[in-house]
């Protein structure tokens, strides 16, 4: 195992933490944006396992296949919560100082 | 090769990484408290990740020189770790604008470690991502939002607990947290593992060429053996074992401080403001 290796090894953890973030971040969302964007972070995680898992496992199957599907998805999701989030308001929180 | 084994004390750097994630998302938690166990987390996700990439078993001999450090692993490193900070920051307690910035700065970071991983349409499709979810503050600038007051919020906190903190379910998200993080790090574990012990020829060979093989077919015969790096011993036979019970013990810690915690919900359910008051002042 080369030192590249290593790296994408600690990069892929890395990522599943993101992903364990993301689930963590939607179970508590307390609304519609904190959801749209925890979502957002757990997909983003998935998207960096398979692209890390592709340079690890040297596999451009799962990179190309599995990253590029989990891509679109994000933009998708993106793109389909942006009217939605303008407009919601009900996390605007004031905290007395 | 001997039989390696998960040191303790990355475990409890895991457990207490949990602990503190939890007791940063507890609205009911002392601002300063939950400020500095945010930070703590970091700390310890920090540590955790030196842990596993300086290596767990070799003793160090000569200290790390950061000049020595290649500039794509340091680059990689840094946006990792940029990631993984605003993403923490990004579930705590803190306002709709400081979740948003956030999550733009783990997005820009999520593309740098693609740019750096030398896949460039995933990361434009990442910066993509960051400039539609750049577009809500923008959409906003009119309602007297500034980036001074955007990097002020970063910092508001909000203290209002939602119905199933106030139930005291929320230290459940904290075992599920410690739950996930053992299920997915074991299960990466096991994977690495699984793979480090094909390539070193064990009994477990599967019918898939080994990483040799397809490093010979890729790269003309230059085969990356190598030694066995540290990562080998972090992935062990007895590293599920050991993740597991380390999930059991947070468990019972959690369970532990939901007994602790329902006193002061229920104050919190009949709304008396003198009871509250502790939990409020700042």
């Amino acid at each position: 195992m080369n030192g590249d290796d290593l790296i994408w090894g600690n990069g892929l953890i890395a990522a599943l933490v993101s992903v364990v973030l993301g689930i963590v971040g939607l179970v508590s969302a307390r609304n519609t944006t904190q959801r749209w964007l925890t979502s957002g972070l757990f997909l983003q995680g998935v998207l960096l396992t398979f692209t890390l898992a592709g340079a690890y496992f040297h596999s451009t199957a799962t990179l190309f296949v599995g990253a590029f599907a989990v891509l679109g998805l994000l933009v998708v999701h993106s793109w389909k919560g942006l009217e939605q989030h303008i407009d919601d308001s009900a996390d605007d929180v004031e905290e007395p100082a | 090769m001997d039989e390696p084994f998960l040191p303790w004390w990355v475990v409890v750097l895991l457990g207490m990484w949990s602990i503190s994630l939890t007791v940063w998302q507890h609205a009911s938690i002392h601002r300063e408290v939950r400020m500095w166990a945010g930070c703590l987390s970091l700390v310890y996700l920090t540590l955790i990740f030196l842990a596993l990439g300086v290596g767990l078993r070799t003793p160090v001999t000569t200290p790390v020189q950061l000049t020595r450090i290649p500039l794509r692993s340091f680059g990689f490193g840094l946006c990792g770790l940029v990631s993984l900070t605003a993403s923490v920051w990004l579930l705590g307690r803190i306002s709709r604008t400081a979740r948003q910035l956030c999550y733009i700065v783990a997005t820009l970071a999520n593309a740098s470690v693609c740019a750096i991983l030398q896949v460039p349409v995933i990361s434009i499709g990442l910066l993509i991502v960051a400039a539609i979810a750049a577009v809500p503050l923008f959409a906003r600038r009119e309602s007297a939002l500034s980036w001074r007051t955007a990097w002020a919020d970063l910092l508001k906190f909000d203290e209002k607990p939602v119905d199933h903190e106030a139930s005291g379910k929320s230290w459940l998200t904290g075992g599920l947290t410690m739950l996930l993080v053992c299920v997915l790090l074991g299960t990466t574990a096991y994977a690495l593992r699984y793979e480090v012990m094909r390539e070193n020829g064990s009994a477990r060979k599967s019918v898939h060429p080994s990483r040799s093989q397809v490093d010979e077919v890729l790269f003309s015969g230059k085969a990356a053996a190598g030694e066995p790096s540290l990562l080998n011993y972090a992935t062990s036979t007895r590293a599920d074992i050991v993740v597991l019970m380390a999930a059991i013990v947070f468990l019972t810690l959690a369970s532990t401080g939901s007994q602790r915690a329902t006193p002061t919900m229920s104050s919190d359910q009949n709304d008396d403001p003198a009871a509250m008051e502790p939990v409020r002042r700042s």
